[in-house]
């Protein structure tokens, strides 16, 4: 159409009559914008928004300094002395790059490139939360129908939104990363002292005796545990760390003894001796409170100084020396946490953290000062009681990932990463078709690339996250998740809670469509045809802030934090069978386990294949996918290296920052820099974990470094049935491999 | 019409044929739907062509081949979900990366991250003129739709009489001038620049070097 130049002169604005004419474009409303301030979204000007750092599970109180409508700068809250003391990390204090990162995911998207791997453009498309909670919905309810509810596979963690979905669903399949953590330390706990659960709170700042076994949260910058850890090296305590390699915790320690990997359980079985053998330990504690003294002292009779010597390269002498230190100075604390050497990290790892236990029972320091306390929590109902439903049966007891052969695992319901690919493509013990991963990413698996396989195998799958992940590109529905930074609520402290404290999070409202994890399990619930799960989250907070005697207002006018500050009384009844600390454990022995840590070797040792065991570290700055697209904290180390001794590295003939080619039996080589340090000992290779993201979509991160899970492998449920007698875990001996390296 | 009618009337003309034109880039660059297929019919490309000449830009061939192609598609849902697949993948999600996202501070702020120092210059701007983000806009201030829309916005408000006008025409006069020159126009050539170089989508490109030659005269404008 020609409008002729009069025409467009009356159509682009003439004023007739006071009125101006606006041309069709012009006259519609405004879209981005609400022509009063009332009632358009509200901006944050200047405000110190109070919240509780998510980065972790620390979750160190935060203050977040909003200028400009803004997060600017981060600091801890000083009021929040039981995690951060007024202090955060360099995770936490950067935690506003990850929320106003342009690469986040903005709302819900589909796939339409039905082809997926590596290399495949997703060609993603936006789409709105009706669409995809209703295709989730009919994609499940389909499975469902055709395979069963077990065909539905959940990659999420065992919080209690999550385990709403499984339980709403009735599946078995709600899989998380825990037995590449510290699954061990759990089921051992939960066996010898707690019924259930373990110990997060440490009191490390009234221990004047530290031993550490790998343990290294102050080089990880976990502010509970570093600032105990400063605490109590300000009041002499004295610091005793085994590592193959000088982590940080051990650069701050008296004494770094580099033991061989994998034979920290030797040591302390010889430890334990000496100290039953000379008569050291806690008498009053030991008779009140541990059940089976006589049998471990029978059976550790078997493992003296002399014995574990050569198998740990640790001379009788110092071991004999350090038991008597431990035993002798009080309180003596020996922390354990995540992935230390107790942690699922060798076949033989749940004995030592069962050691560990029983190490620290021997000097009375379990639910005591200067030793472990099981974390003290308000009073607060269970979301079942807040809002009652009645769960479909479930009939299917058998996992995909094999975990029901392992029942005290089992128990945790927190499933495991390392053999879940097998169950996937096998198909047995039976089909499972679609899946949602919430949170978790493909370089969190042994060898991605089985997983990828597995993953792609699904029928349909759903990813909820942050970043668009590797795993996303997998997916077929991609949702986003909210930043915490973004939201409002309440965060009940899980860690180092030596009393009840809980904290109030003021967000900065969401930045695009993201929904909370909650709403987004409410939202799936919905569309499978199963309303009566939903939950009104932030009813529940409301409910729970009322069971502790607290409220909103209370949080808001008084720091953001709710304590009911008493220091712990320290348990005198536990909760296992015998109502004391089990040194001989008759849980484990129901179960047909080794009831007293037994000395195992690890499953691998240096061939002339492979003659080097590796050995990974996890930066204190880095955060698995939660901050690896920080361009300032990928600037700190852009990418990752293999640490090797001198000698070794001359032994190869390479130079400090040349490339080395490293391989294992996944069949993958990797190609990284070489950084020569003494810090190590010379059969161990070291690199840091968190690199390598082959998703282009995070651009700072993108390309980075190498994945360290490429060299090691996933598990067989047949292999792991063999370590069944002493990895009731079901732990997934993680670095339990060795590698080859040359020259590039 | 004496001569002065004449030259107001002129710079009305001109003045409402540019805030045609940022309306139709803050269209063109919003999540597309049917109402931007239909701004290319070809029964409708007139409203805005005019105010193309009016500012002395032949873009008659430009839309023509738009909407040319646009017929091409066998369906308008065909169409749109070739614009939705693309607008994603340019403008909110993609692999390898996004590559144009549409904020203004990814240009011009240290690191480029989302909500700079830039945004808020842009939503202090909205403040002034007696806007707020609108509920329904889940997106980032600085976003380009609403940047172009804002500028739309302040130009017909400044044409309204004064008796409605709560802010006085001069105080907007300011603040579009301030917008353009210390926000708009610093970071919108790179951003079009970037959109013409990676777009597959034929659309696109077109209207984003359109854009660009569209903001080269509005900063040589503002510079007289």
């Amino acid at each position: 159409m020609e409008l002729n130049r009069r025409d467009f002169l009356k159509s682009a604005g003439g004023v007739a009559g006071g009125l101006i004419l606006l041309p069709s474009l012009l006259d519609g409303e405004l879209k981005a914008f609400a022509r009063s301030p009332q009632s358009g979204r509200p901006i944050v000007w200047d405000k110190v928004l109070r919240q509780s750092c998510a980065v972790c599970d620390n979750t160190c109180g935060m203050l977040a300094y909003v200028r400009d409508g803004r997060i600017k700068w981060i600091e801890g809250n000083p009021a929040d002395i039981l995690g951060g003391e007024g202090k955060v990390c360099v995770k936490g204090a950067s935690a506003m790059r990850t929320l106003y990162d342009p690469d986040r995911l903005k709302s819900p998207l589909n796939r339409t490139n039905p082809k997926k791997g590596r290399d495949e453009d997703p060609g993603w498309v936006k789409i709105s939360w009706d669409e995809a909670f209703s295709t989730i919905g009919a994609k499940f309810n389909e499975a469902i129908a055709k395979y069963g509810p077990e065909s539905v596979l959940l990659i999420v963690r065992p919080k209690e939104q999550d385990t709403r979905l499984q339980k709403a669903i009735g599946t078995p399949n709600q899989i998380a990363h825990v037995d590449t953590c510290y699954i061990t330390h759990e089921v051992a706990w939960g066996a010898l002292v707690s019924g259930g659960g373990r110990s997060w709170t440490l009191d490390l700042e009234n221990a004047r005796y530290i031993l550490s076994f790998g343990w290294d949260q102050p080089g990880k910058s976990m502010q509970s545990h570093l600032q105990g850890f400063i605490k109590a090296k300000e009041q002499g305590a004295k610091v005793v760390v085994f590592d193959p390699r000088m982590s940080l915790t051990a650069a701050k320690a008296d004494e770094w003894i580099p033991i061989k990997p994998g034979t920290d359980l030797a040591v302390i079985l010889a430890m334990m001796n000496v100290i039953i053998s000379e008569g050291l330990y806690d008498k009053d504690y030991v008779a009140n409170y541990t059940h089976g003294f006589d049998k471990l002292a029978e059976h550790i009779k078997q493992y003296p100084p002399e014995w574990a010597a050569p198998i740990s390269e640790v001379p009788a002498s110092d071991i004999i020396r350090i038991a008597r230190e431990f035993a002798t100075t009080k309180p003596a604390m020996l922390p354990t946490h995540k992935r230390d050497a107790g942690g699922p990290l060798y076949a033989n790892s749940f004995g030592l953290a069962q050691a560990e236990i029983i190490m620290s029972a021997l000097v009375g320091n379990i639910e005591r000062p200067g030793g472990f306390f099981m974390s003290r929590k308000p009073k607060s109902r269970s979301v079942d009681e807040f809002a009652p439903a009645k769960y479909p049966e479930m009939k299917e007891k058998r996992r995909v990932d094999g975990q029901d052969l392992f029942p005290l695992a089992n128990a945790q319901r927190k499933g495991a990463f390392a053999h879940l690919a097998e169950g996937i493509l096998s198909g047995k013990p039976y089909l499972v078709k679609v899946g949602l991963a919430s949170a978790y990413n493909v370089l969190s698996f042994p060898n991605p690339d089985t997983i990828i396989e597995a993953l792609k195998a699904l029928d349909f799958l759903v990813a909820v996250d942050l970043l668009p992940s590797e795993l996303c590109q997998l997916a077929d529905i991609v949702l986003p998740d909210v930043h915490f930074l973004e939201k409002d609520g309440v965060e009940t402290r899980e860690y180092h809670a030596m009393w009840p404290q809980i904290m109030l999070r003021e967000g900065v409202g969401t930045l695009w469509e993201e929904k909370s994890w909650g709403s987004i399990v409410n939202g799936i619930v919905e569309a499978m045809g199963k309303p009566e799960f939903k939950v009104d989250w932030k009813g529940l907070e409301e409910a729970r802030l009322q069971d502790a005697g607290t409220s909103m207002e209370y949080l808001k006018a008084n720091n953001g934090i709710w304590e009911d500050k008493k220091p712990p009384t320290g348990w005198t009844e536990f909760k296992t069978p015998s109502k004391k600390i089990e040194l001989y454990s008759t849980v484990l022995e129901k179960d047909g386990y080794e009831p007293l840590p037994a000395w195992h070797e690890r499953l691998t040792q240096p061939t002339t294949e492979y003659p080097y065991y590796i050995l990974t570290e996890h930066l204190p700055w880095r955060r698995m996918g939660k901050n690896s697209n920080d361009p300032i904290l990928v600037e700190l180390l852009p990418e990752n290296f293999l640490h090797l001794h001198p000698d070794t590295a001359a032994k190869l003939g390479v130079k400090e920052g040349e490339y080395v080619i490293v391989e294992s039996l996944t069949g993958k080589s990797l190609k990284i820099r070489a950084h020569i340090t003494v810090n190590i000992r010379r059969d161990c290779v070291m690199t840091e974990h968190s690199f390598g993201n082959w998703s282009k979509g995070l651009h700072a991160a993108y390309g980075r470094g190498t994945n360290d899970g490429e060299l090691l492998p996933e598990r067989r449920i047949e292999d792991t049935l063999k370590t069944k007698a002493y990895n009731p875990a079901f732990g997934s001996y993680l670095l339990d491999i060795c590698v080859s390296v040359r020259k590039a | 019409m004496g001569e002065l009618e004449e030259r107001k009337a002129r710079s009305r003309e001109f003045s409402l044929a540019r805030a045609v034109i940022y309306r139709l880039f803050s269209r063109c660059f919003s999540y597309p739907d049917r109402e931007l297929l239909d701004l290319f019919d070809s029964a409708r490309v007139g409203e805005y062509l005019d105010s193309w000449r009016c500012l002395g830009f032949n873009s008659s061939e430009d839309i023509a081949k738009v909407t040319g192609w646009l017929n091409e598609f066998p369906t308008h849902q065909a169409a749109l979900d070739e614009f939705e697949k693309e607008y994603t993948r340019l403008f909110v999600n993609a692999f390898p990366r996004v590559p144009a996202p549409p904020y203004s501070s990814v240009y011009l702020d240290k690191y480029g991250r989302v909500w700079g120092q830039s945004t808020a210059q842009a939503a202090r701007l909205y403040e002034g003129a007696g806007l707020s983000i609108a509920q329904g806009f889940r997106d980032i201030p600085d976003h380009i739709s609403a940047e172009m829309e804002f500028v739309s916005y302040l130009i017909v408000e400044q044409q309204k009489t004064r008796e409605d006008a709560s802010i006085p025409i001069q105080e907007l006069a300011s603040i579009e001038r301030r917008f353009l020159t210390d926000h708009l126009l610093r970071w919108a050539p790179a951003f079009f620049s970037r959109v013409a170089e990676c777009s597959r989508l034929n659309f696109y490109h077109v209207t984003a070097s359109l854009g660009r030659q569209f903001i080269e005269e509005e900063t040589k404008h503002l510079g007289r």
